[in-house]
């Protein structure tokens, strides 16, 4: 039977368009840059014995081209103590960089990974504990369901004030009311199950401290969604920060970071990450977002996310001074071919043109955070990544910073 | 250069607008090509996760040896068989990442041999539209990839089974000659290729052709 031009017409439309469909976002991080050098922080300068220290492995990975990044390699590093008797370190990977101070001295903290090493020349004293308190938290009032982090404070005879947070024994007066995690990591975590008062205790040793929580009668009455942005239009490619604000029965309000259930209507247009709020625009289109605490839903906050392409960025502070050791948060705006401007901090890719002065670091919650490593000035570069633009290289911008 | 390009303009209607008479026996033919190619985004599947490649195009060609059945088999309709080889090019541009997008460089070539069937759409006029559709064996070949120069893909190939449609319109100036005119949508299984820490990961392989070829009728 003899083909119509019309049909393979059609045929030759349904192939070609058959190839040409998308493509999934990546997946494989940038894992074959070489790890050029381990950095270790530390949660305390200094501490007691018989006390614990949590310490952190920052990687700096770089290639050619003053391509460098930062990386949190904490629980990959193998930690060893030059003295165990004086400061050991956990064997459980839930606890990586997590030490116990044994006797008093000093000791070379190492993290190595593959043959890279970092080092860390770390004290313990000999002091000993004076007093433990709890600074008072903003408010200790709490609504059901919600959290509130407690901080134990120790005093010492040699005059240094330590964070014991891990290392005190939390307890709860009446966990009906209020609980508190006693495990590491998350110590110290208050959270409000029901009317009431309860006290929280941290003790150590024949120390202790007490904060007294309310959890109130209140109850949530109803909750909004806004963006911090101020818009609800987004970029297919970036981020935005939405808010949950719960009012209550007594006409207060708050905003709700904790116990949340976010839903996307369509999540080929956005997804939502649970822990944080953070939407992510997928797909051109408009979506609904809703937020659920216990029976109270939300009502539903439209999102639209455009099809604008990255025309140029822009870092601000551009002129920022950071002391060694310190740290100070850039920011990213993107203008887009509609003419609208977002903030793309999260989006974007951080680069240090100069790591042994500045570190820029691309850790989630992190981007951006530039801290000061040694005297000097560094080139720190903000580039397009995910974010569709029409210009054939990706679209980036530089500042140089300044440390002192 | 006016009057001379006007010329050209007259001679070349002259030429089309000819009653001559166009091939209509059956018979064996010879086309040269060259053509503009351009590579699809790809989505390539390593051990670790997937990450994308986009690609600027590059520049073709190929030769085909084929038999013009004309009319010849009219319960089949009007169309033409033909092996051809050919040769694609072109390189990467940047390597999508979960991290990010980096620049990158290394070029692709695509080497075929494919066996194609071309439905012709003859009337009385020179101008003859085609829809084709072809499947061979193709030669995939990377270079070493490094983006921001640090070395990821190394130089590999693979060869794959392929497939290719197209579209296009021949332009009869004679008995025997023939300008072709085409598009070609080219794709293929998934070529395995290596990474310089030895493990392997799958490409994706597809790509847009613009043609236009010289057709020689015995």
């Amino acid at each position: 039977m003899k083909l119509t031009c019309t049909r393979l017409l059609v045929l030759f439309l349904l192939l070609v368009f058959a190839g040409c469909g998308g493509i999934d976002d990546p997946t494989r991080s940038i894992d074959f840059v070489p790890l050029r050098s381990i950095e270790i922080t530390s949660q305390n300068a200094q501490v007691a014995a018989g006390t614990a220290n949590r310490f952190t492995a920052i990687g700096h990975y770089g290639g050619s081209e003053n391509y460098q990044f930062t990386r949190n390699i904490t629980s990959q590093v193998t930690w060893v103590s030059s003295d165990p008797s004086v400061l050991s370190f956990s064997i459980d990977p839930a606890s990586a960089g997590l030490a116990t101070a044994g006797v008093a001295g000093t000791v070379q903290v190492a993290a190595t990974m593959a043959t890279i090493h970092g080092e860390l020349l770390f004290t313990v004293s000999d002091a000993a504990i004076t007093s433990l308190t709890i600074p008072a938290p903003a408010s200790a009032t709490l609504f059901a369901g919600l959290t509130l982090q407690l901080q134990a404070t120790g005093k010492f005879s040699d005059g240094s004030s330590q964070d014991l947070t891990d290392n005190v024994t939390w307890r709860s007066s009446d966990a009906t009311v209020a609980t508190v995690t006693t495990t590491v990591p998350g110590a110290g975590l208050v959270k409000a199950v029901a009317p009431g008062a309860a006290n929280i205790t941290a003790a150590s040793g024949n120390l202790s401290a007490t904060q007294a929580i309310t959890v109130s009668a209140v109850k949530l009455a109803s909750i909004a969604v806004t963006s911090s942005a101020g818009s609800s239009t987004l970029a297919k490619g970036t981020t935005m920060q939405l808010i949950a604000t719960g009012t209550y029965t007594d006409k207060s309000s708050n905003v709700i970071t904790s116990g949340l259930t976010w839903a996307v209507s369509d999540l080929a247009i956005a997804t939502i990450d649970q822990s944080s709020g953070i939407i992510s625009g997928v797909g051109a289109g408009s979506a609904t977002v809703t937020v659920k605490q216990g029976d109270i839903t939300s009502p539903a906050f439209q999102v639209t996310v455009s099809t604008a392409t990255l025309d140029k960025l822009a870092i601000a502070p551009t002129d920022a001074i950071i002391a060694v050791g310190k740290t100070k948060s850039l920011t990213a705006t993107g203008t887009f071919s509609d003419s609208t401007t977002q903030e793309v901090t999260r989006d974007v890719v951080w680069i240090s043109g100069n790591s042994t002065v500045a570190t820029v670091s691309q850790s989630t919650g992190e981007q951006g955070t530039v801290k000061g490593i040694a005297a000097g000035t560094a080139s720190i570069t903000a580039g397009s990544s995910n974010i569709p633009t029409t210009r054939k290289s990706p679209v980036s911008t530089s500042v140089t910073v300044t440390v002192q | 250069m006016l009057s001379r390009l006007l010329s050209l303009l007259v001679l070349l209607g002259m030429i089309l607008s000819t009653s001559a008479a166009r091939a209509t026996t059956p018979g064996p033919y010879l086309e040269l090509a060259g053509s503009g190619t351009w590579l699809a985004d790809s989505e390539n599947q390593s051990d670790t996760g997937h990450f994308n490649a986009t690609y600027v195009g590059g520049l073709g060609g190929g030769v085909a040896l084929g038999y013009d059945f004309v009319d010849l088999h009219p319960a089949i309709g009007k169309g033409r068989v033909e092996l051809e080889f050919a040769s694609r090019r072109g390189s990467v541009d940047t390597l999508d990442f979960a991290e990010g997008r980096l620049p990158a460089s290394g070029d692709i070539k695509i080497t075929s041999v494919m066996f194609n069937t071309i439905a012709d759409y003859h009337d009385n006029s020179r101008l003859v539209p085609y829809v084709s559709f072809g499947f061979g064996y193709a030669e995939v070949a990377i270079d070493q990839i490094s983006p921001m120069g640090v070395p990821f893909v190394a130089a590999s190939k693979d060869g794959v089974f392929a497939c290719q449609v197209g579209a296009g319109l021949g332009v009869e100036l004679g008995n025997h000659l023939a300008v072709d005119l085409g598009y070609r949508y080219f794709g293929s299984e998934r070529p395995k290729f290596k990474l310089v820490d030895g493990s392997s990961f799958e490409g994706q392989v597809g790509s847009h052709n613009v043609l236009l070829g010289l057709r020689y009728k015995f």
